[in-house]
């Protein structure tokens, strides 16, 4: 486990919520921000803020740097290139950049492009409307009820009877309802097995749930988009990103959806010449320079907890969540229970948001719904949901917590 | 929150009033919250005269969507519906004696009403 003074780096958890400390267990949803994150915005706009890339002056420079080093921090997080990162807000953003940089002169009538049904919404309502748009088609895979698992035997005969058809796969790392995890080694034999390397279809990964966790080696991962969101991981509200392949995008497959100044090479009254630079190229405008700073810096910050120690302690915290679930005769674990940061469960006869409610009154903080996954609820049946996410700052006390507070449930509701 | 489980929509959760289906009626509509899965339909028997006669109602999600449909549902019986068109919040607000309520909750309290104005429009 993580040290327990890990929970003084965040200062909006020295408060309380309704006279107890809070626990905060909703952080699939977003994480809480450490000091030095807050301390890392602060800075750039108390010593360095101008525009980027366009004044000859001292803060135009610091601007500019603090612009640069922060990309390049972000997608050394990833193992990746800085000119294959894509700064967005969000995984959805990010997701819509595929679908307009890539899908939309990529697919044809009848082409084909394979999900899941346990995907998000941000990828799934973005592809409908891309398939929607090209008179191509959306498969969905199934999802195993009893391994929480994609069907990727599934997949094998969906690539065998579509083959060039396909020109994307879209698959989301860790479900963020389910917990369960994409097994990327043989979603890659699967596809090496059928297409010759120029001809893969392209493969883009959702990762919103593992990258705040999980070392991702984006440049041997065998995806050729990766999207993240920033404040999943502990940087700032409005901050993510879309990695790219370099030889993806520097191809003419991958183009700039968003036009303006800071992407051009040169500019006449009729036409355009894009940067050559993949890092301006997909960045139009003005870029939220303190958003990138403050994201630099949750990767750092991760970095020095380290992120095996970061997987331990979560792993630990959902074992024992798991344990005590277990024990209370109305609760039913609807998670994968070897899910890597976070449990989903049904309270039989209340309502996901009257739990939630009810925990909330006790000063915990929980997901109920859907969590932007209809199709998934449909599925298997649930109406809604309540998912008890965790972060680096939860300690087994907040679990403790939690699970008192389920006990108030039955004062309420009755047994 | 002990403003929001109060006695009364426990009660109302355990026996609601008016819940089923009508074998006739003259206006129906459903109603959902997106974001949470709450769910209502409503059946409304509607005189010549506008005077509502009989309502019937059904649905799942949490308990102050369904508990206030339930308070709701047996306080227009025999109402006008331009009287239910003139229902507010603070009607809901003493029906349940819920009065205060979170932002994100707001949508289950106004449900009922915002689905029973839908069956009126038809």
């Amino acid at each position: 486990m993580l040290p327990p003074a890990v929970r003084f780096d965040f200062p909006i958890l020295s408060q309380e919520i309704h006279g107890r400390p809070v626990a905060y267990l909703d952080n699939a949803a977003t994480t809480q921000k450490p000091q030095v994150v807050l301390d890392a915005i602060t800075q750039y706009y108390t010593t360095s803020n101008a525009n980027v890339h366009r004044g000859i002056h001292a803060l135009a420079d610091r601007a500019t740097t603090a612009w640069e080093d922060s990309r390049s921090v972000i997608a050394a997080f990833f193992a990746a290139r800085p000119d294959e990162l894509v700064i967005t807000r969000n995984t959805t953003e990010a997701v819509n950049g595929v679908r307009y940089g890539f899908l939309d002169h990529t697919l044809e009538k009848g082409d084909v492009v394979v999900c899941s049904v346990l995907d998000h919404h941000a990828t799934l309502v973005t592809l409908q409307q891309a398939v929607q748009a090209a008179g191509a088609e959306l498969v969905h895979l199934d999802v195993d009820a009893d391994t929480f698992q994609v069907d990727l035997a599934q997949l094998e005969g969906v690539l065998q009877t579509y083959t060039e058809r396909v020109k994307c796969i879209s698959l989301t790392h860790t479900s963020n309802v389910l917990g369960s995890m994409l097994d990327l080694t043989r979603l890659d034999h699967i596809i090496s097995a059928i297409y010759a390397p120029a001809d893969r279809p392209k493969v883009l990964l959702d990762a919103a749930q593992s990258a705040p966790h999980m070392r991702l080696d984006f440049s041997h991962l065998p995806v050729d988009f990766l999207a993240f969101s920033g404040h999943k991981m502990y940087g700032p509200m409005g901050s993510g990103g879309l990695l790219v392949k370099q030889e993806l995008s520097d191809s003419d497959q991958m183009r700039p959806w968003l036009f303006g100044g800071g992407m051009i090479a040169s500019v006449s009254p009729e036409k355009t010449e894009f940067s050559p630079d993949a890092a301006e190229r997909f960045t139009a405008g003005t870029p939220d320079v303190a958003s990138a700073v403050g994201l630099a810096s949750a990767c750092q910050y991760l970095g020095h907890l380290g992120l095996d120690q970061v997987a331990d302690h979560l792993s630990e915290l959902v074992s024992y969540t798991v344990d005590r679930l277990t024990q209370i005769p109305r609760v039913q674990v609807i998670s994968d229970p070897h899910s890597a940061s976070l449990v989903s469960f049904l309270y039989d006869g209340v309502h996901a948001h009257d739990v939630a409610q009810i925990l909330d009154s006790q000063g915990v903080a929980v997901r109920s719904g859907h969590h932007c996954c209809m199709p998934l609820h449909t599925q298997f049946g649930w109406q809604a949901s309540v998912r008890v996410s965790f972060a680096v700052y939860n300690t087994k006390e907040d679990v403790d917590q939690f699970v008192a507070g389920l006990e108030k449930i039955t004062q309420v509701f009755g047994a | 929150m002990s403003d929001l489980y109060q006695e009364i929509l426990l009660s109302e959760l355990k026996h609601p009033q008016n819940h089923g289906e009508l074998p006739h009626f003259t206006h129906s509509s459903s109603g959902a919250n997106a974001s949470c899965g709450d769910q209502l339909s409503v059946q409304l028997l509607i005189t010549d005269a506008g005077v509502i006669e009989n309502i019937a109602w059904r649905g799942a999600g949490c308990a102050i969507s369904q508990a206030t449909m339930s308070l709701l549902s047996e306080h227009i019986k025999g109402a006008t519906t331009s009287q239910v068109q003139a229902l507010t919040d603070e009607t809901l607000s003493e029906l349940t004696g819920i009065t205060q309520i979170a932002i994100t909750r707001k949508k289950c309290l106004m449900l009922g009403l915002v689905t029973l104005r839908e069956a009126l429009k038809i």
